[in-house]
């Protein structure tokens, strides 16, 4: 809470719950004005909303509160990537091998077109690697909550969202073994490299195994009820969170296995589906109006060209894949090419990776760097409308149908 | 006016209508059209047809002089379902309401035939989706079937509690053995087919609801037993669908020989005052399923439910065994004598877990043959 005052401070200045207002309200109004006159997802309207009043836009809200929003981010961000894990079934994998293919394949080719369209652009720095992997990756977030937005229920909307667990999931370990890489380059030691990895992937894993089977085992001392099974889940969400701080895990890596354990551990359905529904639209909001509110569009005229060659040759390589093994998949040729599109949207949390490097090695960034967030800024446009046109156009939309 | 396709007389066939679930809530989940594109992909000949809404599916036997046989038709064509939903990580299941689902969520097929009947019926054709098993039974003229769709009417209720396993909907229990005809109610055609001593009097009937605008086809009767007249046969219509399909093949194996019993022993149509209780019978059964009462307004009685079915199936198993069907009758009263049924069984598996969702995967199982 803030310190109570007899009289006002003058220069009367922002604070945390008029920003929080403000930033719900607006975002509202704008979400409603984009879902009742325009054809764009509602979750552009809160993007809209961090660009319009964040440091890019008026600058109501400066960078100094933003980093006050930072634990509704991540809570908001545990509470998708949860979902992610719940949503897939490591069995449908084992049994459905050509969902695995497909999202292997996918994954690498992306990853391997785009190292090598920056190999050819110059860019000779390790850190392609890291470019590349983000590129493949999807945003579990935008493709999380344009499904709810449009209560889509299919096969394409299931393996989009499988795919992008797994094609995540890859980023991020081609990062860390990236990230430890650099480590040596600079001052370290072969083997600490080798054992920051194993520590980070492993540790990261067994915690989210660890904390999945408390909350089954937890689950069945409670009454049977949807609304006591999610606050407990949530309970074990925010302590993910804090123990990822605590021991430097990913919270990605861990908040995936918990999401993953928590469904794939608990073969008696102890654990009634968690209703995030109306507590996580909240957290949703400032996690979108925070992205928008930290998307920077200034090198965008500089790198424009660049940036639309490597938006395209991400997007061709997916639609590709995806339409060329559609038939394998179960779906139609449309269907399949719509599930390559649908994955357009790129994962916010490389933004979050994209600062991290750069604030770790400012000298490898620059030019590259600047690169990776022109893409972000512009598939954090685009990516979504993209994602909603495409579940319509399956038919699996059940709000909207074309 | 229709025209009654003649078929060799007691052959028995039957439809099932199939729940699609996801396998992350087991709730119900849009996948008939997904299903149905990868059932396209293999090569069979069954007749497997999407239902009024996206998570419903359809499968429908051969016609078949055995009931041991539809069984083992009824198998194949399950085991190619399984095969595909699992590609698709669905899971099918029976029963004839998913426990949990609400009726708003589910989406119209989209084909013509279900646009219109939902634009007619609005939120009633959402609430269309319950699932039951219809029996048919081969006539070789059209007068028998009259005959049969009249006589056949006594014996309604045995079929509501053989069958029942929808006790619960909507979330809750409804107290109901089958909540299912409750839905079904609803609609206006519903209930029983009217009082008509034959052919030509039924045709006068349909044709002057066409005529009046009612109706364009048979299908547009959503009565508890009607004639086929395409398929030269008559159609129960009561049943849940049972959540496994042994329970299928004894029904419909139970409907062959009351056909057999109503044919050649010459019953003849009952008086229309037989109609009195009708409706107030076929509540008993929905409610109270075995346990339910029977009432005879011609001879002014009443008995159990379950001691009638008891004594029907011992009359029926008079005689020589035409159809190899009598071990599966006496598999049908052991069942009865035990009280066991598709809604107790349900009710005991949400006692013991407390879930719902535990319910309708052990359905799912249950259904595939792994439970």
């Amino acid at each position: 809470m803030l310190d109570a005052r007899l009289l006002p401070i003058f220069p009367l200045s922002m604070n945390i719950f008029i920003a929080i207002g403000l930033v719900l309200i607006i975002s509202l109004l704008i979400a409603n004005f984009f879902e009742r006159y325009t054809k764009l997802p509602a979750l552009l309207g809160y993007v809209a909303t961090g660009l319009l009043i964040g440091p890019p836009g008026l600058g109501l809200i400066d960078n100094e509160m933003l980093d006050k929003f930072k634990f509704f981010f991540d809570v908001a961000l545990a509470l998708i990537i949860f979902e992610l894990g719940r949503r897939v079934d490591y069995r449908w994998l084992l049994r459905e091998k050509w969902l695995l293919i497909t999202a292997l394949t996918l994954s690498f080719a992306t990853f391997v077109a785009l190292m090598i369209f920056l190999f050819y652009l110059d860019y000779n720095t390790p850190l392609i690697g890291i470019a590349a992997a983000i590129g493949m990756s999807t945003s579990p977030a935008v493709i999380l909550t344009i499904v709810r937005e449009l209560k889509a229920e299919g096969q394409m909307t299931d393996r989009l969202i499988t795919i992008v667990a797994i094609n995540s999931a890859l980023a991020f370990l081609i990062f860390s073994l990236y990230f430890s890489l650099l480590h040596m380059d600079y001052q370290t030691s072969d083997f600490l490299w080798i054992f920051h990895a194993f520590y980070l992937v492993a540790g990261s894993i067994l915690l989210g195994l660890l904390l999945g089977w408390c909350s089954i085992a937890l689950t069945r001392l409670l009454i049977k009820s949807q609304v006591g099974h999610t606050l407990l889940i949530i309970g074990f969400i925010i302590l993910a969170i804090g123990f990822s701080y605590l021991f430097a895990f990913s919270s990605f890596v861990v908040l995936l296995s918990f999401g993953m354990a928590s469904r794939n551990l608990d073969k008696a359905y102890n654990i009634i589906e968690p209703d995030f529904n109306v507590l996580d639209k909240w957290f949703y909001i400032i996690f979108f109006v925070f992205v928008g509110a930290k998307l920077e569009l200034q090198y965008i005229p500089q790198l424009l060209p660049t940036t639309l060659l490597f938006i395209l040759i991400r997007f061709s390589v997916m639609t590709a894949t995806t339409s060329l093994l559609a038939k394998y998949n179960g779906m139609t040729y449309k269907k399949g090419f719509c599930l390559g599109a649908g994955l357009l949207p790129l994962s916010g949390i490389s933004l979050v990776m994209v600062y991290h490097t750069l604030s770790s090695y400012p000298v490898l960034s620059g030019q590259l760097a600047a690169l990776l967030i022109s893409v972000v800024a512009i598939l954090e446009i685009i990516g979504p409308i993209f994602t909603r046109k495409t579940l319509i156009s399956s038919g699996e939309s059940k709000l909207i149908k074309e | 006016m229709l025209q009654f396709q003649p078929s060799e007389p007691l052959t028995i066939g039957v439809e099932l209508e199939l729940q699609i679930v996801n396998r992350r809530d087991y709730n119900l989940t849009r996948g008939a059209s997904d299903l149905l594109m990868v059932l396209e992909q293999k090569q069979h000949d069954f007749d497997i047809k999407p239902e009024i809404t996206e998570s419903m599916i359809e499968i429908a036997s051969r016609v078949h002089h055995f009931p041991h046989e539809l069984y083992e038709d009824l198998k194949a064509i399950q085991s190619l379902l399984i095969e595909c939903a699992d590609k698709l990580n669905l899971a099918l299941a029976g029963g004839g309401t998913h426990p949990f689902q609400y009726w708003h969520e589910q989406e119209i097929f989209p084909h013509e035939r279900y646009r219109l009947v939902s634009e007619l019926y609005g939120y009633l054709a959402k609430q269309f989706t319950v699932y039951g098993q219809h029996i048919h039974i081969g006539c070789k003229d059209s007068d028998d079937a009259i005959l049969l769709a009249q006589c056949l009417a006594r014996y309604i209720p045995h079929f509501i509690a053989l069958s029942a396993s929808s006790p619960f909907y909507q979330g809750v229990d409804t107290l109901f053995q089958s909540s299912r005809l409750t839905s079904i109610n609803a609609f206006p055609l519903s209930g029983h087919m009217p009082y008509t001593e034959n052919w030509q009097a039924f045709n006068a009937y349909f044709e002057s609801m066409q005529i009046l605008g009612i109706v364009a086809s048979m299908k547009d009767f959503y009565w508890d037993i009607r004639p086929k007249p395409e398929y030269g046969t008559v159609e129960i219509r009561v049943c849940d669908t049972p959540l496994s399909l042994r329970t299928a093949a004894l029904l419909a194996a139970y409907a062959q020989l009351l056909a057999q019993d109503i044919f050649e022993n010459n019953i003849a149509i009952p008086e229309p005052s037989f109609y009195v209780t009708y409706n107030y019978n076929r509540f008993q059964a929905c409610r109270f399923g075995l346990e339910g009462i029977i009432i005879d307004p011609i001879a002014n009685n009443y008995s159990s439910l379950k001691d009638d079915i008891l004594q029907t199936i011992a009359r029926l198993q008079q005689g020589n065994d035409k159809f190899e069907s009598y071990s599966l009758l006496s598999e049908l009263r052991t069942r009865v004598e035990q009280n066991e049924s598709d809604s107790n069984w349900l009710r005991a598996v949400y006692q013991q877990d407390g879930s719902l969702q535990e319910v309708v995967r052990q359905q799912a199982a249950r259904w595939s043959g792994v439970g």
